[in-house]
């Protein structure tokens, strides 16, 4: 089988990687990159817990080839978020604060996804946010609490801008 | 598997021609890459076709028609300002695909190509009328949509050939449509029974042409033809719906799955036409006064 | 979920494509001998095993739950683990998994659980006889127990009511898990000593259990728990009976541990979306016909209940809960429960979330509704009427000490949610549920629920939903309501496995298989009432099957008994209401 060469940015890095031709993203971040921050619960684009951003937009990785990653392809994954000033430093504290009730399975795709979320809509009314997080199966919440996080991160990221 | 990613239509056509084992047309992969799962053919060719042009054009006229490539992605379709304004129906049909990591992803060739009797955007793009630009190496073909799928999964996509994009006609005025569709829970499911209609009224606001088509309620999506017959010419009443009602309710050929029985498909394709109907008709009632065409 | 080691060997495991069969014979002499194939485990590797069998059944307590976890002989339900494979990586494994020849005796398979008790149904157990009848029956059945409760003299209580309402309800299986993929990481510790790492917290009589299937003591295993995380005890709460880890029972350990004992490596071992939903405990599903008299004031005089429940491939449903659950909250002078415990080819059914006790809340809550339409009363009044103060009564097969329903119901009937007007094709249903959580403690609730109908498709909204629990400190358990309120909801209106014809599942996939999303719940009011005693929300779980019945029956006057209540069902007898009407003029 052979392996083709993949570049691309993974959170502000540059990886170049060999990846089979029917890996998915998914598998090369988790088992080629041993990355902890994404979580895979049904491979088929269901639940919601890969997605991650690809250029900007928020994709299921279990959907994406890796060997549709070309150079100019940026991925963006939770685990920087933590790391990050400003509105990922906004978000994940509004989810620490407003949704402790999130497991660590679903977290990533869903701060990954309020992200998206909040740079298309940034202020979005609760009925928005539950569309936008409809890409996302959650068990731990009920819905409520990443509703409340939403709304707290967009509230903070506005008095940040104001 | 052998994974290509032309950079041209013509390699991509050249490919599709030399290719000796089966080959997979890869777009936005929502559905095809879960079906790759396990799959272990070495003789298996990929071909992805994200970085043809003429896939990613989308293009919108003053006159309504648009030529929209097989790639352009489900969330570039909805939140295109005009598109909506000018085909909010089939605006409508192409937000309702998935959640909105879906909606990064799928695409409206691989809506159409996939072959779901559910796929939302074909019963739209039927009532529509649009066309599909089918390429080959040896030429092209211009194909209604509503023959490209043949039969649930399968095209009439024949080896070498590529549904290149999708052709929409200019807007006649004081038209519009709409769609709607039923799923076992109100968002993010596939649909039970889906309807769209494609209407123009004229002055005094009698049906001038209106075009039904139903999804989900037999193997393919399908245009409900015997509606131009009574509705051509004739003013908007309760009788008229109810005759849409019964008209589209003896079209539906449906199945029993887990999703729901053939019997309430067929009950609800009903109600949905009628309501699909109306919103169409509040749409270009409203709209009919003001210019569409700024 | 990814191994955290890469030395350790992928493993995998070989399912039963059968729902009923016996295995003839397993030739895996090919997969063997394929470069990189480590080792390959059947049930005839693991000591405990012969104990197993050689006790009086081959089927209840201890080889029940072992044979759940891998077949011996017959193959019970689709996706029984008949071996498990460790290789050198994935692709080696996949090809010894293909290159296993098993031959098998296809046989007819039972699901439906009114259908398991026919005397003609395909038998799962030759020497399986009811247990809890007398004279013991002579014949086999797949009847395991029968269990009944019963004091004062029913038939009498019911003849001499004024008023009496019954109905029979069903319920199909439902998925209890979460989103997380179950996965086993044993690693060697020492001379017979291995670490055990998963998703999930194993409770103690299940490591007991594990280490007992594996002839080992329970000391040699030390289990720590995944999550994708390190998670230090003290940062460990006690940990909430959420809906992601809760009611899995024992699966992938005993696999992982045997393989990493044979081959003396580390051994990775995960299960696949679609195995999980096929072949891991599931809420059992149920037939129940209930009866209830009551007087002219709603003081109600009798119960009658029997309650037909799938336990799964092995004996053991959750039958006790099924009976606590019909005579915890009320009162019933006369009343007489009998619980029916019936295998069936699916896997053993989860005993977690008060499993037991959704089918028996869904009609009693429902038939109390009736109760009240019947002799108009206001719901909530006719269930305070009823509520039991405190046990000091010993009800006789009844568990469950009882402070009292009240206190929820109370605070309900205060609650400004009532006071909403309801538009056209509207309509309220409160109901109440009582529970016990797995650290012993009860809980209590009462849910009012407001749902449209949508008359000419079937399809509901739930418009406001106000779960009052007793009382909780916290934000976090708030959320435990609301999961469980969410839970419920996606089970009243949608949920269910489908099997085809041959006993397989047919919605294998969380597509199919459709969890409840964000946009298909309202915001969900929780409000804490009552004593102060701590508590989980287990019994969250259960009132808003009911609560979305009797909202749908306020607002269309039809009366819905079987579950999921989806569009085609709530369309068809809500027509069917609308005839009867237009009959009676």
């Amino acid at each position: 089988m052979t392996l083709l060469k993949r570049q691309f940015i993974v959170n502000g890095c540059t990886n170049e990687v060999e990846v089979s031709s029917h890996e998915t993203v998914l598998y090369l971040l988790q088992q080629r990159l041993q990355r902890d921050d994404i979580n895979g619960g049904c491979s088929r684009g269901d639940c919601g817990a890969c997605t991650l951003l690809l250029n900007g937009e928020p994709v299921h990785a279990c959907l994406v080839l890796a060997a549709e990653l070309t150079c100019a392809d940026v991925i963006e994954t939770a685990g920087n978020m933590t790391l990050n000033t400003g509105n990922d430093r906004h978000i994940v504290s509004a989810y620490q604060n407003y949704a402790p009730g999130v497991c660590d399975f679903c977290r990533p795709g869903l701060l990954i996804s309020t992200k998206a979320l909040l740079s298309e809509m940034p202020t979005p009314t609760d009925e928005r946010i539950r569309e936008m997080i409809a890409g996302h199966l959650c068990r731990c919440t009920g819905y409520d609490q990443l509703v409340e996080a939403v709304n707290a991160a967009a509230r903070a990221i506005s008095e940040d801008a104001a | 598997m052998d994974y290509r990613q032309p950079l041209t239509l013509a390699e991509a056509l050249t490919l599709l021609r030399d290719a000796v084992a089966p080959v997979h047309l890869l777009a936005g992969g929502t559905d095809l890459v879960p079906q790759l799962r396990g799959v272990n053919d070495p003789t298996l060719t990929l071909v992805d076709l994200k970085r043809i042009k003429e896939l990613s054009e989308f293009i919108i006229r003053a006159d309504g028609s648009a030529v929209i490539g097989a790639a352009v992605s489900a969330q570039t379709l909805k939140t295109h300002r005009d598109f909506k304004r000018l085909w909010p129906g089939l605006h409508d049909a192409a937000a309702l695909i998935g959640s909105r990591q879906i909606m990064s992803r799928a695409t409206l060739g691989g809506n159409i190509c996939h072959g779901s009797p559910a796929a939302d955007t074909v019963p739209a793009l039927i009532a529509a009328g649009a066309m599909c630009r089918i390429c080959s190496s040896d030429g092209e073909r211009m194909v209604p949509v509503n023959e490209v799928i043949t039969s649930p999964g399968k095209t009439c996509l024949r080896k070498g050939e590529i549904l290149v994009s999708v052709s929409l006609p200019a807007r006649l005025l004081r038209s519009t449509d709409a769609y709607l569709r039923i799923t076992p829970r109100k968002k993010m499911d596939i649909a039970i029974a889906s309807v769209a209609v494609n209407l123009t009224i004229d002055e005094s606001l009698c049906v001038e042409q209106c075009s039904v088509a139903l999804g989900a309620v037999a193997p393919v999506a399908f245009a409900v033809s015997e509606v131009s017959e009574f509705m051509t010419g004739q003013r908007v009443d309760q009788a008229m719906m109810a005759r849409l009602q019964r008209t589209v309710r003896q079209a539906c050929r449906p199945i029993d799955d887990i999703r729901a029985t053939a019997e309430y498909r067929t009950q609800v394709a009903g109600v949905l036409a009628v309501r699909a109907f109306e919103m169409a008709f509040d749409r270009v009632a409203e709209n009919s006064s003001r210019d569409q065409y700024s | 979920m990814t191994s955290t080691d890469a030395q350790a060997l992928v493993a995998g495991v070989l399912r039963s494509p059968f729902a009923h069969a016996r295995i003839r014979q397993i030739d895996t002499r090919k997969a063997e001998a394929i470069d990189g194939v480590r080792a390959i485990v059947s049930a005839s590797d693991f000591p405990g095993g012969e104990s197993f069998q050689q006790s009086e059944s081959g089927h209840n307590g201890m080889a029940g739950l072992f044979r759940n976890v891998i077949a011996h002989k017959k193959v019970l339900y689709e996706g029984q683990p008949i071996l498990a494979i460790a290789a050198e990586d994935e692709k080696t494994l996949q090809a010894a998994l293909s290159a296993v020849d098993i031959e098998y005796a296809v046989l007819p398979h039972v699901i439906d659980v009114q259908k398991s008790m026919e005397p003609d149904a395909p038998l799962l157990h030759e020497e399986l006889v009811t247990q809890g009848i007398k004279p013991v029956p002579s014949q086999p059945s797949n009847i395991a127990a029968r269990v009944e409760a019963s004091s004062g003299d029913v038939a009498e209580a019911l003849a001499n009511a004024d008023v009496v309402v019954a109905d029979e309800f069903t319920t199909e299986a439902l998925y209890p898990g979460g989103i997380a993929l179950p996965y086993c990481q044993v690693d060697l510790l020492g001379q017979d000593r291995f670490n055990v790492c998963t998703h999930r917290d194993v409770p103690d009589d299940q490591g007991s259990l594990i280490a007992a299937m594996l002839g080992m003591s329970k000391e040699d295993i030390l289990f720590a728990t995944g999550d994708g995380n390190s998670v230090s005890q003290s940062e460990k709460r006690t940990r909430r009976q959420n809906c992601s880890t809760a009611g899995q029972s024992v699966c992938l350990e005993p696999l992982a541990l045997m393989l990493a004992r044979k081959t003396q490596q580390s051994v990775f071992l995960s299960m696949s979306r679609e195995d999980v939903l096929m072949a891991t405990a599931a809420v059992p599903g149920s037939y129940i016909s209930m009866r209830l008299g009551a007087d002219r004031t709603g003081r109600l005089a009798a119960a009658e209940v029997v309650i037909c429940m799938q336990a799964g491939a092995f004996p053991g449903g959750p039958v006790q809960q099924a009976v606590d659950a019909a005579l915890a909250s009320y009162q019933f002078p006369a009343f007489r429960v009998i619980a029916y415990d019936v295998v069936v080819n699916r896997p053993m059914v989860t005993h977690s979330q008060a499993s037991g006790a959704i089918g028996v809340n869904f009609a009693l809550e429902s038939l109390l509704d009736e109760l009240a339409r019947k002799l108009s009363l206001c719901p909530l009044a006719l269930r305070k009427m009823n509520a039991k103060q405190s046990n000091t009564l010993h009800d006789p097969g009844c568990r469950l000490a009882f402070q009292g329903i009240g206190a929820s119901i109370e605070a309900a009937e205060s609650h400004p949610h009532l006071l909403t007007k309801l538009e056209e094709n509207q309509g309220r249903g409160v109901s109440s549920g009582a529970a016990l959580d797995a650290q012993g403690n009860v809980s209590y609730c009462t849910h009012i629920c407001d749902v449209e109908v949508d008359n000419e498709t079937g399809q509901v909204e739930i418009l406001r939903y106000t779960a009052i629990d007793t009382d909780i400190d916290g934000q976090a358990e708030d959320c435990d309501v609301q999961v469980a309120v969410t839970v419920g909801i996606g089970r009243a209106l949608n949920e269910a496995y489908c099997f085809d014809e041959n006993g397989k599942l047919k919605n294998a996939s969380f597509r199919d298989y459709r969890l409840p999303l964000a946009c298909d719940v309202p915001e969900i009011t929780v409000v804490h009432s009552g004593d102060s005693q701590r508590c989980g929300s287990t019994s969250s779980m259960l009132p808003p099957l009911a609560a979305v019945a009797n909202a749908i029956a306020d607002a269309t006057s039809a009366r819905i008994t079987s579950l999921p209540m989806s569009p085609p069902v709530v369309l068809a007898e809500t027509q069917r209401q609308k005839w009867k009407r237009r009959l009676r003029r």
